[in-house]
């Protein structure tokens, strides 16, 4: 192929792509397009707010480690219990501009934003909708949750936009190699924080529901602990420790300890799994002072998806079940919901349950708030295919739903995206005393 | 043959006006079905915009100067550049902590030199002696005359204690090692450490 035919085959890419939306543009109702509106409004709003100031405050805060500069610095690392996945994708941020504030958090907020992309996709594929993408992109995008760990050094982002990867992977596997890849991803994210194994959950769920591949092929998920391992391996090379096949085993053992022993010590911002859908003690992840004012990234949610989210990922399962229990109820759910529907709230609201058992069962005092950031991205995808659903019978009521979205996101923007704030301004918003940092 | 329930119209008879402004209909948004051929279309999809997210985000940044201007001068780790630090210490530090290398920054070197035998046989005030330290945010630097600062050596805390002091910066070093306890051994750095003058130092209450 010449190189004039890929310009010419791009261009035409292009303008078919702009026509594509064009016509769907056109297909909408006027409600529909208000709404489209708003929802793009959103999007390009938290992509802003998650771009701007990002270098500061210019020091660590809050758990903002330093281990992505061990690594590079070849030091031992002291402080960190958790696999080196998560930092060595940070640093590349430092190697891109050095070993500053912007360096630092450069590759949390491009995972922050791809989180926003990979939400997109895996609405998209899991309900077969693309109106469910754009609302679970918009969603996602305007929520403080995710807002705040974009802006922070934090390798829960990291995490999450793994985990939907992964489970975004098995949804499209339909060979062996889908499901190798799957496995690879999954032993990815598993090497970003242990508590990504419990993605298997899902995963193994839609291989059983979606039955696209074998149901043999979820050995291939197999693949993820040697993943795991390799990366180990190369996390403790490049910070100049033994890296050995039991060089690797005794450090992962010791980390588990430590991670176990830390769940004994009480810890003011611990907050227990069952407070997290509740919103009880949001954590302000970063925090900056300037003579009289204050930057706030507080990680509270948008309340609008918040509280519905967490409601529709219990109710829709326990519904879905109370249904199937008695003969006369049985034809209610039917009526509302099809079979690829129910699949899909199975899967999410698997995903929510699972990512929050190791905090349930075994972890002690040491659970915190944004333990819940990645069960909650499960959620805000289950609500915005609910939302999706609805606004073919009530666009009004979701246009007023996304309207309120928007203003409830107005008015917590500033402690979301760290402007300068008096301890008034921003404790009209932190409303709560377990909201304040 | 026309279905009996759709009503015809006589062709002499004129069409029906369009109503204004016609609403249009909201269409069923339901994606076909996945084609097998497409398995990772979708990953290679998602995988190119991380690229492409992170490449545009890294030419804003670089192009509007934001990544090497404001953060690195806000930070102070630059050459010339006086920033507030907090290590924590004990009291045998004094003694444990110690680097190695030929190198001399404006007076200031290591207690040893690259061969690690002593750099002044005579010894040196502690105003030119480069000592490692990690901050609190675990930074590594090389730093002087933290001790003769603090001017208070017989009455330090027993137990671990936080310091705060200015940092100049002066330049940084790679050639170095760098020894933790006073008879351990040293260990090279491999990667440039900042070097630079303590002063004011205060033990916080």
């Amino acid at each position: 192929m010449t190189p004039a035919k890929m310009v010419r085959g791009v261009v035409e890419t292009g303008r078919a792509a702009w026509q594509d939306a064009v016509d769907r543009w056109g297909a909408l109702g006027r409600i529909q397009r208000i709404t489209s509106c708003l929802l793009a409004f959103m999007i390009v709003g938290g992509v802003i707010l998650r771009v701007q100031g990002i270098g500061y405050p210019p020091r660590n805060t809050f758990d903002e480690l330093p281990t992505a500069q061990h690594m590079l610095l070849g030091v031992p690392d002291l402080q960190d219990y958790h696999p080196p996945m998560g930092k060595l994708l940070g640093t590349i941020g430092l190697l891109l501009f050095g070993y500053n504030s912007v360096g630092r958090r450069f590759m949390y907020l491009c995972f922050g934003l791809q989180t926003v992309i990979v939400g997109f996709w895996l609405a998209r594929q899991i309900f077969a909708s693309r109106r469910a993408a754009w609302l679970a992109a918009a969603f996602m995008a305007a929520d403080g949750f995710f807002i705040a760990h974009s802006r922070t050094a934090f390798i829960d982002i990291m995490l999450v936009c793994f985990i939907m990867w992964s489970v975004l992977a098995v949804l499209e596997a339909r060979t062996w190699r889908g499901m190798a890849v799957a496995g690879i991803l999954i032993g990815i994210s598993t090497s970003i924080k242990w508590s990504a194994a419990q993605a298997l959950v899902p995963a193994i769920l839609i291989v059983l529901l979606y039955r696209r591949v074998p149901w043999y092929t979820i050995f291939w998920f197999g693949l993820s602990p040697i993943v795991h391992f390799f990366i180990w391996m190369l996390g403790l090379h490049l910070m100049g420790h033994a890296s050995g096949p039991m060089d690797v085993v005794n450090v992962i053992f010791s980390s588990m300890h430590s991670l176990h022993d830390l769940g004994r010590y009480d810890n003011p911002l611990a907050s227990a799994w069952y407070t997290w859908p509740l919103l009880y003690h949001p954590i302000v992840v970063k925090l900056s002072s300037t003579g009289t004012t204050s930057r706030y990234a507080s990680s509270l949610g948008n309340l609008v998806f918040w509280f519905p989210a967490a409601l529709l990922v219990v109710g829709l399962p326990v519904a879905r079940g109370l249904t199937a229990w008695r003969a006369s109820w049985r034809r209610y759910w039917p009526a509302f919901f099809d079979a690829s529907f129910t699949k899909a709230v199975l899967v999410l609201a698997s995903g929510w349950v699972a990512l929050q058992i190791l905090f349930m069962v075994s972890m002690g005092k040491h659970s915190f708030f944004y333990h819940y950031l990645t069960p909650y991205a499960f959620a805000i995808i289950l609500l915005a295919g609910v939302v999706a659903k609805l606004e073919r019978c009530w666009p009004r009521a979701v246009l007023a739903y996304v309207t309120l979205s928007v203003l409830v996101a107005l008015y917590f923007v500033p402690v979301w995206g760290e402007f300068a704030l008096t301890l008034q301004e921003a404790n009209r918003r932190l409303i709560f005393l377990p909201w304040r940092p | 043959m026309a279905s009996p329930s759709v009503p015809e119209t006589s062709p002499a008879a004129p069409p029906p006006a369009a109503p204004p402004n016609p609403e249009p209909v909201p269409q069923p948004d339901v994606l076909p079905p996945s084609k097998v051929t497409g398995e990772f279309n979708v990953l290679c999809y998602t995988f190119l915009m991380l690229f492409m997210v992170s490449f545009v985000i890294w030419a804003i940044y670089s192009w509007t100067g934001y990544g090497q201007r404001y953060a690195p001068h806000a930070d102070g780790w630059y050459k010339g550049g006086t920033r507030s630090i907090e290590v924590t210490l004990v009291r045998e530090d004094m003694q444990n902590l110690a680097c190695a290398s030929d190198v001399v920054f404006e007076g200031m070197h290591c207690a040893f030199r690259a061969n690690q035998q002593p750099f002044d046989l005579q010894g040196t005030e502690d105003r030119l002696l480069l000592r490692p330290y990690y901050t609190v945010d675990q930074v590594l630097f090389l730093g002087a005359g933290l001790w003769s600062s603090l001017g208070m050596t017989g009455q330090l805390p027993k137990e671990r204690f936080s310091i705060a002091c200015n940092y100049h910066m002066v330049g940084s070093l790679k050639s170095a090692s760098l020894r933790w306890q006073a008879t351990g051994p040293f260990a090279p750095v491999k990667d440039a450490v900042p070097v630079g003058l303590l002063t004011e130092c205060v033990i916080p209450q």
